[in-house]
């Protein structure tokens, strides 16, 4: 499958035989802003060629110092492989993506369409939320069978709550009144964290309440950085339709905001983000001392 | 993620041409031997075209296992194989 690649060494990026080659550099590595620096490549890549697979990248990520040429960039082009670079400290600098293939006005319009109509609107917004918590049910059951007691009882009453917020959501009758079935299910799901943590993680990781903006303890900054590393993947997959990623459905289309991906990346959070951060809390991957 | 492993024997002229090919998709461990993990639709494109190439006692063998987890590697002497996607 394609796989995000990261380039951390400096050498000279190239396309070698159809495919991807890094030269790697022997020499160091100059800050961006040295005043010796002339842009003339600083390392002299006379280092060992090492070529890899191209058709198991899905983008790359370049924080190294690395000399690439138009050759490369047609070829990034035609296999469709955004290239997202990064300065001497690591801040994002630029990305080169490729020529959009996936255009079309038709749906576009009939994107815009969809939103505009009321009815039309409900109908996917609905279905966000409805897959959310398909997600979040299939989350709850996978820890509860490891539960005992009161712990067994509160996650037995949740999914029936779940199942009660899952009966009222076709009787929504607007966006607002959606997005609070919305909230109160959400609500409820982390009301249960604690539980799933055991007692021992949950001291070390306290989380009672879901804030943002800005989260207020470790637990709530963790899902919060998650929740973004999902909305750009969303947004990945996004590019690859003809789907304008600033209209959504469910939140409101905003300004400097890919609404669309804040949407999709509803169905999502719980599987990809919530059980990576369980996995490495409980494994003490991370701990308090990380932040 | 099925992980899979191809060794191809063809004849000199030919070597050439099936490294070039199948380091476009995986990682090269030997000479003639190469691993990684592809989808299907990759393995499948991959064998096509390698089977293009074919000619006269060229033989190519592809073993596929359903998961990485499955694979013990050991590696003795040299091993030149780095499948990071951290380069």
């Amino acid at each position: 499958m394609k796989k995000p690649h990261y380039l951390f060494s400096s050498g000279r990026l190239r396309r070698q035989h159809n495919t991807l080659a890094l030269e790697r550099a022997t020499g160091e590595r100059t800050p961006d802003d040295d005043p010796t620096d002339e842009g003339l490549p600083s390392v002299t890549p006379d280092g060992k060629n090492h070529p890899f697979p191209v058709e198991t990248v899905d983008s790359l990520y370049i924080f190294g110092e690395v000399d690439i040429n138009t050759k490369l960039i047609t070829f990034l082009g035609q296999q469709g492989i955004p290239t997202f670079f990064y300065d001497y400290y690591g801040y994002y600098t630029a990305t080169l993506y490729p020529r959009e293939s996936q255009l079309s006005g038709r749906l576009r319009v009939d994107q815009a369409r969809h939103y505009l109509s009321p009815k039309r609107r409900l109908v996917l917004a609905r279905a966000f939320v409805e897959s959310a918590l398909f997600n979040i049910e299939r989350v709850i059951k996978y820890y509860q069978p490891r539960l005992s007691g009161d712990e067994q009882l509160a996650v037995q009453k949740t999914l029936l709550d779940l199942k009660r917020d899952r009966d009222a959501l076709p009787l929504t009758v607007d966006i607002p009144t959606l997005m609070a079935v919305e909230g109160r299910i959400r609500d409820r799901y982390y009301r249960l964290w604690p539980y799933f943590l055991g007692p021992e993680v949950a001291a070390r990781f306290p989380f009672n309440k879901r804030e943002r903006r800005p989260p207020s303890n470790e637990l709530n900054a963790l899902i919060s950085f998650g929740n973004s590393l999902c909305y750009t993947t969303v947004l990945r997959q996004i590019y690859r339709t003809a789907l304008d990623p600033t209209v959504a459905f469910l939140h409101e289309p905003g300004d400097r905001r890919f609404s669309l991906a804040l949407d999709l990346a509803e169905v999502f959070k719980p599987l990809l983000v919530d059980r990576m951060i369980f996995r490495l809390i409980k494994t003490a991957e991370l701990t308090p001392k990380h932040f | 993620m099925p992980f899979c492993i191809a060794v191809y024997d063809v004849n000199q002229k030919r070597t050439g041409k099936m490294l070039k090919l199948f380091r476009r998709y995986l990682t090269w461990v030997q000479n003639s031997v190469f691993e990684g993990d592809l989808t299907p639709a990759q393995l499948k494109q991959l064998q096509q075209e390698a089977d293009m190439l074919l000619q006269d006692n060229d033989g190519i063998v592809f073993y596929q296992l359903r998961d990485e987890r499955y694979v013990e590697r050991i590696a003795l002497g040299v091993d030149i194989t780095n499948r990071s996607r951290f380069l």
